[in-house]
């Protein structure tokens, strides 16, 4: 495809009047005033940003238009919109229904969007006529400044900025007017934009800072003790991170990183007890074990609520009216149990704990406190723990046959959260390309597992809700026979995961996954 | 993408003014807009101030692939573009009768486009032939600029007649508005009283006035150059009741 838009940065104000000087000499120009604004949106693991899209509100003649340009498109993809309030934009599914909704909604799925910056730019408009007056290239000549979104800040002034856009069938003018301006000016091509530059005001950090995956690089000669720290602490930064959303629940993800740095971070202590001062360790497990327990019924009614529609899918439509008392229960439930969990969250005990954890992550315990193994190379520790959680599912893996009870293959899902949880712990000790393939095989054993366990969890406080679906005011009744139908559903598809275990386990105990594992933690030395 | 042709057998009814009027509202909502002259006369291509030539001519054009792409133009205004009449336009019957399925041609070559514009307008030469037939079939809606007389609503009637007995034409609507209204003029308003009532027409009416001629002087729309005029504000309001009625494609 043609390029039909340059852009070119210019140092200060007075240089950009400098060069529309230079190209109202040298062509026909047209000028008016121009203003543009704009308020952009990301979700906080930025999604849009990372797929190189940008989404920003806008004002037009015909109201505030939504406007989505995605990485490859000419132009950008519009949405009406009835208001220009900020607190409206917030789940794909409050905007109007259209096939822009529905592509956003595969992108953003469950995050909201977040105002991340606000920017106006005030400039001119400047065409260029040819011989019969006719426009043949557009310029906006402006100077951006940016705040965040909905504040009564003072916009801070980014670099001006000269856009340079074809007009469609002129080609020929553009490519002078782009030379003109790049060789005879000696403009320098603009490569940041605006989106990035402003991003860090709207409060959620930098563009592109914030990631569900924290990366820690290891070095496999770092004491033990102390690389595990530098992970922890990677961990403490996702949890403080997640903190004011999960608080505010501004949508359920925050909550779930949240969580999940927390379930990292107990099991990361559990797993290498051995390496730390156990008077030092053990009240911080304690704390962190009552934080994960804390989250846990809010979380847990997320994902009944994330999950309803999926689990409804295959039911009637009217079966699904039905149950709309259901998903009114659990919504209610779901904001009870975020009201109670979000007070803790701001309490002194939490606050206590987070201070005593950076403490400890801050401050290494002196030498002669210091375990043994904590001196030991993070890679010799590593491989040790590895292989060690790696046989314990292995042992108990093998014991499950087609008649054991639902309670062993549960310790058997525990006992793999623990193994993944060490792969991903130290997986940058390990090549990438050959650590991901023992991931992905312990992967499809953990999905197969903890389908099973979801829908028996689902299905059991399905049956306990029934009692106080029949005291709902009306509906109720209906209600729970169409609540029977979807507790079938949900035995039907338990049986099908438990159907399906042996065929996981086979894959994940064959003896080329096995060698693979041997290969990868080799044994380096007594344990 | 939405077609609407401007459309009429009788020529001097506004088709062009109300063309350029409307494409230009579309396209400054942020539509993407397109304007396809038709007319070999060429009197949209002038006003928009681009060169009446296509490359080829008709024949080629009619022939479809990239051909199209290739000779819009982009015109003064923000995403308003057209396609430009040519001379050899007089000659697109004759290209048409030469092509299968003729009366397909147009909304084939304008499926091409469908990823690009929003808004699509064919401003149609004044008469009943193969083209008009084949932009019959492209249009989701005929909006029919007609003057208040009692001939006028004699051919419109006409072409209804004409329409609802082929059933391929049927898919289109057709949206007749008074165009050209002179109040001072008794019949005019005999006319336009009488005929309000019928749900097919569109309720606004475009006025009579010197503006709308002086757009090709101006080489703009009217409601570019006098947005604050009573021609201007009717096809405003003629623009919110197009898109009321002829739900986007």
């Amino acid at each position: 495809m043609v390029q039909t838009e340059v852009a070119f940065t210019v140092a200060d104000e007075a240089g950009l009047d400098r060069v529309v000087e230079a190209l109202g000499d040298r062509y026909a120009l047209e000028s008016e005033k121009a203003v543009r604004q704009r308020t952009y949106f990301d979700t906080f693991d930025w999604r849009l940003w990372r797929r190189k899209s940008r989404l920003w509100l806008q004002p037009s003649a015909s109201g505030p238009q939504l406007r989505w340009q995605s990485e490859g498109r000419a132009r950008a993809e519009r949405l009406d919109l009835r208001s220009d309030d900020l607190q409206t934009i917030g789940f794909a599914a409050d905007l109007p229904a259209s096939p822009f909704r529905q592509k956003l909604a595969s992108v953003i799925t469950m995050r909201r969007l977040l105002p991340i910056v606000e920017v106006k730019a005030e400039g001119r408009l400047l065409r260029v006529l040819d011989r019969r007056r006719k426009t043949v290239v557009r310029l906006v000549a402006e100077v951006p400044a940016a705040r965040a979104p909905g504040s009564r800040q003072r916009r801070r002034p980014l670099a001006p900025i000269l856009i340079v856009r074809g007009v469609r069938g002129y080609p020929d003018d553009f490519r002078k007017l782009v030379r003109f301006l790049g060789k005879e000016l000696g403009l320098e091509e603009w490569d940041a934009d605006e989106f990035e530059a402003g991003s860090a005001l709207g409060g959620f950090g930098r563009a592109g800072e914030y990631t569900s995956k924290p990366n820690v690089p290891l070095d496999v000669a770092t004491p033990a003790d102390e690389a595990v720290r530098q992970v922890l602490r990677a961990l403490l930064g996702a949890i403080e991170k997640n903190h004011a959303g999960t608080v505010a629940d501004l949508d359920s993800e925050f909550l779930h990183d949240f969580r999940v740095a927390v379930r990292r971070t107990r099991s990361a202590l559990s797993l290498t007890r051995k390496l730390w001062p156990e008077a030092r360790i053990e009240p911080l497990r304690r704390e962190f074990s009552w934080l994960g327990k804390l989250t846990g019924p809010t979380r847990d009614l997320d994902v009944y609520l994330l999950e309803l529609p999926g689990s409804t899918a295959k039911l009637a439509e009217s079966v699904r009216r039905d149950l709309e008392p259901l998903r009114e229960l659990l919504e209610a439930r779901q904001q009870g149990a975020q009201r109670r969990m979000a007070t803790e969250l701001e309490s002194a005990r939490y606050r206590e704990l987070i201070e005593a954890w950076r403490a400890f992550l801050e401050h290494p315990p002196a030498d002669e406190e210091r375990p043994e193994a904590a001196r030991e190379p993070i890679g010799t520790v590593a491989s040790r723990l590895i292989r060690k959680a790696h046989r314990k599912v292995l042992k108990r893996g093998r014991k499950i046959s087609d008649d054991s009870p639902p309670e062993d293959l549960h310790r058997l899902r525990i006992d793999c959260k623990k193994l993944r949880y060490a792969l991903e712990l130290f997986r940058t000790l390990y090549p990438p390309e050959e650590i991901d393939r023992p991931v992905r095989a312990l992967k499809r054993l953990q999905d197969n597992l903890g389908a099973f366990n979801d829908y028996g969890i689902q299905k059991r406080m399905l049956v306990g809700l029934a009692e106080e679906l029949i005291d709902a005011d009306s509906g109720g009744t209906t209600a729970v026979m169409a609540l029977g139908r979807l507790v079938g559903e949900l035995e039907q598809g338990e049986a099908r995961e438990r159907s399906r275990f042996a065929e996981a386990f086979g894959k994940f105990s064959s003896a080329k996954t096995v060698e693979r594992f041997r290969v990868m933690f080799v044994d380096g030395g007594s344990e | 993408m939405r077609v609407l042709a401007l459309y009429n057998i009788k020529g001097g009814v506004g088709k062009t003014s109300s063309a350029a009027n409307l494409a230009y509202l579309a396209a400054r909502e942020g539509r993407r807009t397109l304007l396809w002259d038709l007319d070999p006369q060429g009197a949209a291509t002038f006003m928009f101030r681009v060169k009446p030539k296509v490359k080829g001519g008709a024949r080629k054009l009619l022939e479809g692939g990239r051909r199209l792409e290739a000779v819009i133009k982009g015109t003064d205004f923000e995403d308003l573009d057209l396609l430009p009449a040519d001379f050899s336009y007089r000659k697109l019957d004759l290209a048409l009768a030469d092509m299968k399925k003729p009366a397909r041609r147009l909304a084939s070559l304008l499926q091409a486009l469908d990823d690009e514009y929003d808004e699509v307008f064919l401003d149609c030469a004044p008469s009943i032939s193969l083209l008009s037939e084949s932009v019959f079939v492209a249009a989701d809606a005929l909006l029919v600029p007609t003057i208040p007389t009692t001939l006028s609503l004699r051919m419109l009637d006409r072409l209804e007649r004409h329409l609802v007995k082929r059933r391929r034409f049927r898919r289109a609507r057709i949206l007749p508005f008074f165009c050209m209204v002179d109040c001072r003029k008794k019949l005019h308003r005999e006319i336009t009283a009488g005929v309000g009532v019928q749900p097919e027409f569109l309720q606004t009416s475009v006025p009579y006035s010197s503006l709308v001629e002086k757009m090709a002087l101006n080489r703009a729309p009217v409601n570019r150059f006098a947005s604050w005029s009573a021609p201007a504000k009717a096809y405003e309001q003629l623009w919110a009741e197009i898109r009321e009625r002829v739900p986007a494609g």
